[in-house]
């Protein structure tokens, strides 16, 4: 049978805002040995830089490692146009495999899922609320707006088929 | 066996026989059978009553297209009127025919029969008006009509709604979509296949076929085999396709039955290349009381025979004006129906055809004009065409072949044209399309052999639109029929025009069209208004062309110069559990804050406020009323010390090289002159000059902003400050981040609150001189980073204490313990109304209603008038130049100082006034003024402090006086300390 | 339920957007010439459209952009989307 979905957990998230340019300039020097930006997800060990927007970037870790994060930018002199905000309490993110993973994506989302047309990690909706999705291998991450936590976790219960054929 | 019943053949499983029953008697019947194959299997031949004129009917098809048998199901539990040929049967089932009372077959209501010359077509405008239309409804409405509603509003029945994206989506199991999903397989793409049957094969169940010399059903089996095989395709049985919409969005509905309870899966695919191989169904034919039990479409008494192993009747006669009966009564002699006589329209018959049936006596130029029979047809009357002596022949069973209509709903769905060919009598589609493919005798291919090539044909330019370039297949070996038809659309000679049925399920007869005419709904669309042609259930797929025929033949026109009417979604009904995704995943989305399960434990009465917020209303201890406790928190508040959660407050960082710019174009006032630690109230317009949102933003550096709103209008004011970033002033550098749910608040509010945050805990000097009204701090509170900012929306001293939200149930259980001695009191949103209210605060819905302005409410304080620009500065003064009275805000003290439930009564200057002057926007109980207090906004109100105006309260009227809006510490001193 | 093209993320369903009405000037182009009739009509007039309506749609759930795109009413056919400021 399929794995249960997990109650919600949190994760140390950066929210970034900037051109790419000064992405590259400020916040990648940060991980070495990255490629420059052009969407997607790009994983450094633990962390996750992704893009998910023109302008936008979320980078993402354990949330054991938050303060390591934080830490990396914490003496940088951002200049006013690099915006880099700690928004890990605002996130809530709930993980979810198992053999029945894609009926149970068709009833939450409307982005298509299949492998070939996904990159790794997007903003896009499920349950009509706004959510960052991502991929790896054989599990989905979704990651709302923590104030949707409790309804989340009630509506995740009930998210295998509701019935047999 | 019986002799309705075969011993072999057929694709039910005689080893397990289903009990059922209908109007009240037990029947049984097996497994693959539907509701039809079951009653025609045990001998029910009468199984309906007409919708007007209650008379006797039977099964006429084998499909989707059933014009006369309709059922309800489980005692009325499951909603909707069912075609018995659409019921899966299973064990248990309990069906009822929808009208015929007590039952079909005995129906008191029949004598209606005889009242049928007073109830033509639209009967219902010209007759039973006197007194009143009222009157007759509800018996009328009994009489005819279709199952009751269900008596159940909860319901066992499953739901669910799922979305899937494909490439190729193949709508039709048939030769023609299993030979399109084998090409677009076999070159690797992801096809999903859809069959409104419990198995695939279309067509092929129904008749006895031949591919590459062997029966069709082995190489059904193969191609079956081999699409199961791919691990990217799916094929859903038992799902219909009921709408094309746009960007090849195609809504599957998938059912399925089990003994008490149905479920039905709605499907949204949206596919790049969509095959409709939806087949085509065949027609019947107009002639007097050609609606008898025992009349079925010839290709429905084959089905039943070769699919369902029926015998519907044992003496048939098939009246036909094509060739596809030919092959049917072939197939009929092999189960034992013997076919008395073809009675074929046309003056000759293709020899080919006739040779299939070397026994029968075929009567070409001839025509069925009347038949025989009471509770079923026992005969027919048969002339020549041109004219002359009848013939009568005696049958149990006749079936009818007016030639075929290719299923061309979802293709005309999708917007694409149809024409009405001459050579095969028919609509069929017409033109291409880059998006949607046909194939099969959906496209008006007839033989099988063009059939299965089509299929192929399709496959190939489908996957070729999905960038791959297939093998190419060839067509197996396979009966090439052929097919011809003369149209004919009823007798040109003497007919029984009112018994002549044109729509069996809506009970039209050629009279109703002709009626129609002769009062000049002469057009094909007011003929089916007029008549309800073609409007019931089976949206007149076995008639609607008969209805364009009929009207060219009064007319005198070409049938293709009579159009056709449009067809819309659904193609089938659908359950309003599947249409409103009745499915438990889709619930209101709601949000909480981390102090939500504490509100819960301390007796809250939670309230679905703005943006989704789930809040507490009050905390009622035991033995309170709702005001008592309200007045018991307001008091905490005035007097003491109270706390609220403020968490779901909007919240934005705002930062960049124009931050400052930007706020000083969104806000009324400036900002651009804070410095860092230090806020301001602000009001914001919208360009047309109405109120948006207020709410205060703080400088938490150079360039860098922290903006809150109101909690309902913060995902409107996020919109509207992107849009205004994206679209009216791209060159302006401003980042915003939604903090909403990163820095959660508890406020302390009240005299005693410096006192409270002392005990509390912090490293920040909370002294007034160091920490003022307006400002905002960093540092740490009881352990935790903090941001503290003095605004208050109670009107007291206040201290909104940020913290991040994982550390708010933390801080709120620590505050509690340690403000004991404080007698710290939890308040809820009804308390904030009351306290903001006493202080004339603006509250967004109340006093914000979209008529006033910022100077109406007294706040013209809040008007920049030194800015060159800000969003809505111009409508302001251009709404305020109209010279037109104004209303502002006031406060009244209502002459009874109990009244406090008078909220939004309208105010007047004397008793006969026909013209309010406003209305009250708020009204509460005072614990500072002891009595009930009220906003309004009233005409000139300013000016008219003092003066008596008369609210108006239901019948009655209520003096009051007029005052300045603010019942509380006007000057603000409290909340400044 | 359209397919949209988002000039970031790629087609996404209509789901994913709010509905932005119909393209007009820029406020900041208009506001500055406009006498006060004008400035009204701009600010009331919800715009021309003709068979093929020239619309905003936010990408409210995926990346936020506001993306103009031009569809025919009649087919739902867009014939072209992008994202209207240059950054």
């Amino acid at each position: 049978m399929a794995t249960t979905a997990s109650s919600g957990y949190m994760k140390a998230v950066l929210d970034c805002k900037c051109s790419a340019a000064e992405f590259d300039r400020w916040i990648r020097p940060a991980f070495p040995d990255t490629a420059p930006s052009s969407g997607g997800i790009t994983i450094v060990g633990t962390t996750e830089i992704i893009h998910v927007g023109r302008e936008h970037w979320l980078v993402c870790a354990p949330l054991s490692e938050e303060a390591n994060l934080i830490g990396r930018f914490r003496k940088l002199e951002l200049p006013d146009s690099v915006s880099l905000v700690e928004v890990s309490d605002s996130l809530r993110f709930f993980s979810f495999g198992g053999s029945d993973l894609y009926e149970r994506l068709s009833r939450m989302t409307s982005l298509d899922v299949r492998n070939m047309h996904m990159p790794g990690a997007t903003l896009t909706e499920a349950f009509g609320l706004k959510v960052l999705l991502v991929r790896r291998l054989d599990q989905f991450e979704l990651g709302f707006d923590s104030s949707y936590a409790r309804m989340i976790e009630e509506v995740l219960k009930n998210s295998g088929s509701s019935f047999d054929w | 066996m019986s002799v309705h019943r075969l011993n072999q053949g057929g694709c039910i499983d005689r080893k397990q026989p289903l009990q059922f029953d209908f109007d009240g008697r037990s029947y049984s019947g097996f497994q693959g059978d539907t509701l039809a194959s079951a009653l025609l299997g045990a001998g029910v031949r009468l199984t309906a009553r007409s919708f007007k004129y209650h008379r006797p009917r039977g099964i006429v098809s084998s499909g989707v297209e059933e014009p006369s048998s309709y059922v309800h199901l489980r005692k009325g539990r499951e909603s909707g009127s069912e075609p018995v040929t659409r019921v899966e049967l299973v064990d248990g089932l309990s069906a009822r025919s929808v009208r015929g009372w007590p039952s079909a077959s005995f129906d008191v209501a029949a004598a209606v029969q005889f009242l049928s010359p007073l109830i033509p077509a639209s009967f219902y405008y010209k007759t039973f008006m006197w007194p009143g239309w009222r009157l007759y409804e509800p018996a009328i409405r009994n009489m005819a009509g279709l199952a009751p509603a269900p008596i159940d509003v909860a319901t066992d029945d499953c739901f669910e709604a799922r979305d899937r994206h494909c490439d190729v989506l193949v709508i039709g199991g048939g030769p023609a979509g299993l030979s399109a999903a084998l090409v677009a397989a076999r070159a690797g793409l992801d096809v999903l296949v859809v069959d409104q049957e419990p198995m695939v094969g279309g067509a092929l169940l129904a008749r006895n076929l031949h591919i590459e010399s062997a029966p069709a059903s082995h190489w059904l089996d193969t191609v079956v085999a081999e699409l199961t095989g791919f691990s990217r395709v799916e094929v859903l049985t038992g799902t219909v396709a009921w709408a094309h919409r746009e960007h090849n969005l195609v809504m599957l509905a998938e059912n399925k039955r089990s003994p008490g309870v149905s479920m039905q899966r709605i499907w949204r695919v949206r596919a790049q290349q969509v095959v409709l191989a939806t087949g085509a169904n065949e027609r019947l034919l107009v002639f007097a009381n050609n609606d008898r039990p025992g009349i079925m479409l010839a290709s429905a008494i084959q089905a039943y025979a070769i699919r369902y192993a029926v015998r519907a009747g044992r003496r048939a006669v098939l009246f036909t004006t094509n060739d596809s009966v030919y092959q049917c009564a072939r197939d009929l002699h092999d189960v034992g129906i013997e076919t008395a006589a073809i009675i074929d329209v046309r003056d000759t018959v293709p020899p080919v055809v006739q040779a299939l049936v070397p026994g029968v006596k075929v009567m070409a130029a001839h025509e069925v004009y009347n038949t025989n029979g009471g509770r079923e047809i026992s005969g027919v009357l048969v002339r020549p065409v041109k004219g002359g002596p009848t013939t009568r022949i005696g049958c149990d069973l006749l079936g009818l072949s007016g030639g075929w209509n290719p299923a061309i709903q979802l293709w005309s769905q999708a917007r694409l044209p149809t024409r009405y060919c001459r050579r095969l009598a028919t609509l069929v589609p017409e033109g291409t399309s880059s998006k949607v493919a046909v194939a099969g005798a959906c496209n008006g291919r007839m033989a099988l052999r063009e059939v299965i090539s089509d299929g192929l044909q399709a496959g190939l330019e489908a996957a070729r639109r999905c960038g791959q370039e297939p093998d190419a297949m060839s067509c197996p070996e396979c009966e090439s029929d052929s097919y011809t038809i003369e149209p004919y659309w009823h007798s040109g000679n003497d007919l029984r025009a009112d018994k002549a049925f044109v729509d069996l399920l809506h009970d039209v007869t050629l009279r109703d069209i002709h009626l129609a005419i002769s009062e000049g709904f002469a057009e094909i669309e007011h003929v089916k208004r007029y008549t309800t042609a073609g409007m019931a259930l089976d949206q007149g797929r076995t008639g609607n062309l008969n209805v364009a025929g009929a009207v060219a033949m009064r007319r005198d026109m070409e049938v293709a110069a009579i159009g056709t009417t449009t067809f819309r979604p659904p193609t089938v009904p659908v359950r309003f559990g599947g249409l409103g995704q009745f499915d438990g995943l889709k619930i209101l989305p709601y949000r909480t804050t981390p102090v939500t399960p504490w509100h819960r434990n301390h007796n809250a009465v939670m309230y679905e406020a703005g943006a989704r917020w789930r809040r507490p209303g009050y905390y009622p201890q035991a033995g309170e009323s709702m005001q008592g406790c309200i007045n018991r928190e307001a008091r905490a508040v005035r007097n003491g010390l109270g706390i609220y959660d403020g968490a779901p407050l909007g919240t934005f960082e705002i930062q960049g090289r124009d931050a400052s710019r930007f706020l000083d174009l969104v806000y009324t006032n400036v900002f651009s002159t804070l410095h860092t630690g230090q806020g301001r109230y602000g009001l914001m317009l919208t360009d047309d000059g109405l109120i948006l949102d207020d709410g205060v933003s703080f400088c938490l550096g150079r360039n860098r902003f922290l903006m809150s709103t109101s909690t309902a209008n913060a995902g409107l004011v996020r919109r509207h400050m992107k849009r205004l970033l994206a679209v009216d002033y791209p060159e302006l550098e401003v980042r915003i981040t939604d903090v909403t749910s990163v820095w959660m608040n508890a406020t302390l509010c009240g005299p005693l609150a410096r006192s409270a945050l002392e005990r509390i805990g912090t490293d920040i000097d909370i002294s007034p001189e160091a920490f003022p009204f307006m400002g905002i701090r960093h540092g740490i509170v009881a352990g935790f980073e903090a941001r503290v900012a003095r605004v208050s929306f109670t009107g007291e001293l206040s201290f909104e204490i940020n913290v991040r939200a994982r550390h708010l149930a933390e801080l709120w259980e620590h505050i509690f313990e340690v403000c004991r001695e404080f007698d710290i009191t939890p308040i809820g949103s009804e308390t904030s109304h009351v306290l903001r209210v006493e202080k004339g605060f603006l509250s967004l819905g109340h006093e914000v209603d979209g008529t006033v302005d910022a100077f109406d409410l007294g706040m013209g304080w809040a008007m920049a008038s030194g800015k060159p620009d800000f969003i809505g500065k111009r409508a302001v003064s251009i709404r305020r130049s109209g010279g037109r009275c104004r209303r502002e805000l006031v406060g009244l003290w209502t002459e009874d100082p109990a009244r406090v439930d008078i909220e939004g009564a309208p105010l007047v200057e004397s008793r006969d006034s026909k013209r309010s002057v406003g209305h009250v926007t708020a009204s509460v109980w005072s614990v500072v003024q002891e009595r009930a207090i009220a906003l309004a906004l009233l005409e000139n109100g300013r000016q008219r402090h003092d003066e008596v105006i008369l609210i108006r309260d239901g019948s009655g009227l209520l003096k009051s006086r007029v005052t300045a809006p603010c019942f509380h510490d006007p000057k603000g001193k409290l909340l400044r300390s | 339920m359209l397919v949209i093209n988002c000039p970031f993320c790629g087609p996404r369903d209509e789901r994913e957007f709010d509905y932005g009405g119909l393209a007009k000037a820029p406020r900041s182009k208009v506001e500055r010439v406009a006498s006060n009739s004008e400035w009204t009509a701009y600010l009331l007039h919800p715009g021309d459209q003709g068979r093929i309506a020239d619309e905003y749609w936010w990408h409210a759930r995926g990346c936020g952009e506001w993306v103009r795109v031009r569809r025919d009413t009649t087919t739902h056919r867009i014939e072209q989307s992008e994202v209207e400021s240059d950054r």
